[in-house]
């Protein structure tokens, strides 16, 4: 027996269609009661956190992140640093002891002078031998000529195991799209470690949309410092402050006034959603009905409903959602599972199949 | 199991031109020129691609390193587009994917992974610490060499050990080890406890190994008997005289090399042929270390350990927490070194344990208990202080929070195992899945969650990732490329050729 799966593209009533954020770019300065104030408001929603730290690994910071590893959740973060210093051997192994730190990230620009680069390559170098997952965030502008690009890219890519994302330095409009297209997709080609951080407008969102972990406001937000939570980092849109409304009231009020795509002009989130859902050709996709589905992701059962992570990735499910997913374990064959909830439990389970949150078994 | 079992003619027969090739996400990707390693974590599979078969994959959108989704492909579309490249020349590429869990057929894997990893049931290594006093001060060794309580176990209770743990493990093969402190200060109890096994194992049906780890320093003493009692040996050298002297001392400060030499030529005079393990403090030494035990030693097997972050090397020692990249570099000379002796003798050495990471990468077992998810601790492993108490492994002997009871107890060992909270969360958090650092490491399958005790030393809680992980992650993939470049390494496989065949070994297969 084969299933087959949707060949027009239909919503998936088990995963949450609008889904409330739950991975969150946090803001961190100076600040830290208030970052803790923050964090508090959006822990009920959220399992991972992106931290983005604009002074350095101060001790009172290390030691704020240590008082993380206290919060009950199932919580983690990746924690993104600009100006890191020196990473002293103290830094590092306070980051080490950090159980709940996923990543740990350098922002910097295109450096050219050798001196700059090579303090940042020495920083990834070491945080990596310390055993830390090592990423540089590149930021880039028109400023950037190409081949300083290159060079840059060839450099942390040849003497480092960093992986490497991009975004945007400003919101200028780039003048090269083309050229940075090219010198991109040869890089992924050659299979070394480059994903964008955030959307290129300019560029093929071919090249973007699937390593994004922007949602477009839907399943992600952006909080600054002062609690602001927007859709994005680049966004200028203010759904609410955190720091005076709590999470759900502000989504509340956001989902009873929004327009068609008031969250991101460039429709991320739905774009996203026809990239993973709708099959290219339309030819069905056969799926063996012994087959059994075996989870890769965990559940978060929170205020608002069941979150799959799998990584830095997650999905918002329905309530209908959460009763398949209860079912999934490894041992249930994708028969079992539509006996019990019909042609909707195949559905997600392809969902997920290609979402790559869980894996097929015989 | 070595290599794949399924054929290429079988997968081709599953394949029609509906057929639908998925992508699989969280493969790691390392280009090196023009060539890039690709690892599946999961399964530990690994292969080299070339330029032109990471072309053409690529191309099709079948690999690549940014996505955490399944892109996915028609088989005709493939040969459709293939851009010069033959169906029989698509479907090879495939295969060599498919049983490497690279890819999916209509959804489904070769490897299933859930069933791939397994926990042994029950333990099959019982080591008895039977003294905890030692005669040597070494500057990094956990025992406490002051303390004047001799710590000595009684012959009554290693013998109580030997027999609860004869009788009640299910397996026929049992390992019993004499650890310490250093053992040999209790001969009573070896020589009671050796005979004792011997009493009663043919009636309990069991194949009894019996081992001895020593400092070597009372091997001219001991020697013949050990022989006599048939206990495999082990010396603790740590190399040169200068090398050894350093860190191998007499209470007094006084290097014990010469001790150790004279123990060891004694017992290999009378047929003992002793084990050799050194511990290496300062990565530059390794070459130094393992040329000694080649050439001054004539010993074409032994075991090099990195010092470890526990007991008295804490204080003695500096642990830059970035130390495993120097041990990798070092480390990985051996490879060179071993190479240059095959080619001198036509022998290859046997290095613990080089042999068993090349063994990791040819085939899924894991034959080593210290290198699976969860370690051997509790599962494999049982460790007995020598007041009877009961850990789950010899490194956790003397750790309190770590204590399952004593031999006292009248409740079956697997009694003990099962109800005993700490054993409980072992066994279920310290998986690679449940570590948060190793949950998405490329690794974590060759590695598993490493040395529980090492991480308990070094972070202060056990569901942490092994405190040298760097080291592994380093060393396995040098050696994927060295061994794709010279295939012949895999003879360095050694002893661990009773879990896989040296023959059936085909590095340039990875290859592709």
């Amino acid at each position: 027996m084969i299933f087959k799966s949707q060949t027009k593209r239909k919503r998936n009533s088990a995963i949450l269609s609008f889904p409330i954020p739950f991975i969150f770019r946090v803001e961190i300065n100076r600040d830290l009661d208030k970052a803790s104030k923050i964090i508090s408001a959006v822990l009920p929603s959220s399992s991972f956190l992106v931290f983005e730290v604009s002074n350095g690994l101060q001790p009172q910071l290390l030691k704020w992140l240590e008082s993380l590893e206290q919060v009950p959740a199932d919580l983690s973060f990746n924690l993104m640093v600009r100006n890191p210093g020196d990473l002293s051997g103290e830094i590092l192994l306070a980051l080490r002891h950090l159980r709940r730190l996923n990543e740990f990230e350098i922002i910097t620009g295109v450096l050219e002078n050798q001196k700059e680069s090579d303090r940042i390559i020495q920083a990834l170098k070491r945080a990596e031998q310390s055993a830390l997952r090592t990423r540089a965030v590149l930021e880039i502008g028109n400023e950037v000529g190409t081949e300083s690009l290159q060079n840059f890219l060839d450099r942390l890519f040849s003497q480092t195991s960093a992986a490497v994302s991009l975004r945007r330095a400003g919101s200028e409009k780039l003048t090269l799209p083309n050229k940075w297209e090219v010198l991109f997709s040869g890089y992924l080609k050659k299979l070394h470690p480059l994903s964008f951080d955030e959307c290129f407008p300019e560029i093929n969102p071919r090249l973007w949309l699937g390593s994004i972990s922007c949602r477009g406001g839907f399943g992600s937000g952006y909080v600054t410092a002062e609690g602001i939570l927007k859709p994005c980092r680049l966004s200028d849109l203010v759904l609410g402050n955190l720091l005076k409304k709590d999470l759900e009231a502000i989504w509340a009020d956001f989902m009873k006034n929004r327009g068609s795509s008031a969250l991101c002009p460039l429709n991320v989130f739905e774009k996203r959603r026809q990239m993973i859902n709708a099959p290219s050709s339309g030819q069905p996709f056969v799926l063996e009905s012994g087959l059994k589905p075996v989870p890769l992701y965990r559940i978060r059962q929170g205020k608002f409903g069941a979150t799959l992570i799998k990584n830095l990735d997650g999905l918002l499910l329905t309530e209908k959602g959460l009763k398949i997913i209860k079912e999934i374990d490894g041992n249930r064959t994708l028969k079992a599972l539509k006996k019990k909830f019909g042609d909707e439990a195949v559905s997600l389970v392809f969902a997920l199949f290609l979402q790559g949150f869980v894996r097929l078994e015989k | 199991m070595s290599g794949p079992m399924l054929e290429f003619s079988e997968f081709k027969k599953a394949l029609s031109p509906e057929s639908v090739i998925t992508s699989v996400p969280g493969l790691y990707f390392s280009p090196r020129g023009n060539r890039c390693l690709v690892v599946e974590p999961e399964t530990a599979s690994w292969c080299i691609l070339t330029e032109e078969t990471r072309d053409y994959l690529t191309n099709q959108g079948l690999l690549r390193p940014d996505l955490e989704q399944r892109t996915w492909r028609h088989l005709n579309d493939l040969y459709l587009t293939s851009g010069g490249w033959n169906e029989e020349r698509v479907d090879r590429i495939l295969y060599s994917l498919f049983v490497r869990n690279m890819i999916t057929l209509n959804g489904q894997t070769y490897y299933q992974p859930s069933n791939l990893w397994t926990v042994q049931k029950y333990p099959h290594y019982f080591n008895i610490h039977v003294a905890e006093s030692c005669n040597l001060a070494c500057r990094y060794c956990r025992c406490d060499h002051q303390s004047p309580d001799p710590m000595l176990m009684s012959v009554e209770t290693c013998k109580k050990i030997i027999r609860r743990v004869m009788e009640e493990i299910p397996g026929e093969k049992i390992i019993i080890g004499f650890h310490g402190g250093e053992p040999l200060l209790n001969i009573d109890c070896i020589i009671e406890g050796a005979r004792y096994v011997r009493e009663i194992a043919p009636s309990l049906g069991k194949k009894v190994t019996l081992s001895l780890q020593t400092n070597g320093i009372l091997l001219t003493k001991y020697s013949e008997l050990l022989k006599e009692l048939k206990v495999e040996t082990g010396v603790s050298l740590d190399g040169p005289e200068a090398i050894h002297n350093r860190q191998r001392v007499f209470a007094s400060g006084r290097g014990s090399f010469g001790e150790v030499i004279e123990g060891l030529r004694k017992a290999r005079k009378i047929g003992l042929n002793p084990g050799l393990l050194a511990v290496v403090s300062d990565p530059e030494n390794y070459t130094e270390v393992a040329r000694f035990m080649v050439e001054n030693l004539d010993s074409r097997s032994f075991r090099l350990n990195y010092l470890c972050y526990e007991g008295r090397a804490k204080k003695q020692f500096d642990f830059e927490v970035d130390r495993a990249a120097a041990f990798a570099d070092n480390w990985l000379k051996l490879v060179d070194l071993a190479v240059d002796y095959q080619k001198k003798t036509g022998k290859w050495l046997s290095i613990d344990d080089l042999n068993l990471f090349i063994a990791h990468l040819a085939d899924k077992s894991r034959p080593h208990m210290c290198y699976r998810s969860p370690c051997g601790a509790g599962n494999s492993i049982l460790g007995f202080g020598y007041d009877g108490r009961i850990y789950p492994c010899e490194e956790l002997v003397g750790k309190e929070n770590f204590c399952l009871g004593t031999i006292d107890d009248p409740r079956p060992l697997s009694n003990l195992l099962m109800e005993s909270e700490i054993n409980q969360r072992i066994q279920e958090k310290r998986k690679v899945e449940n570590i948060n650092k190793c949950r998405t490491c490329p690794w974590r399958r060759f590695h598993g969650t490493g040395c529980l005790n090492k991480s308990y030393e070094f972070f202060g809680d056990t569901e942490f990732e092994d405190p040298m992980c760097y080291f592994y992650r380093r060393i396995f993939e040098e050696l994927m490329w060295k061994v794709t470049e010279n295939p012949e390494l895999k003879n360095l496989i050694g002893h661990y050729h009773k879990y896989v065949e040296e023959e059936k070994i085909n590095f340039i297969d990875n290859l592709i």
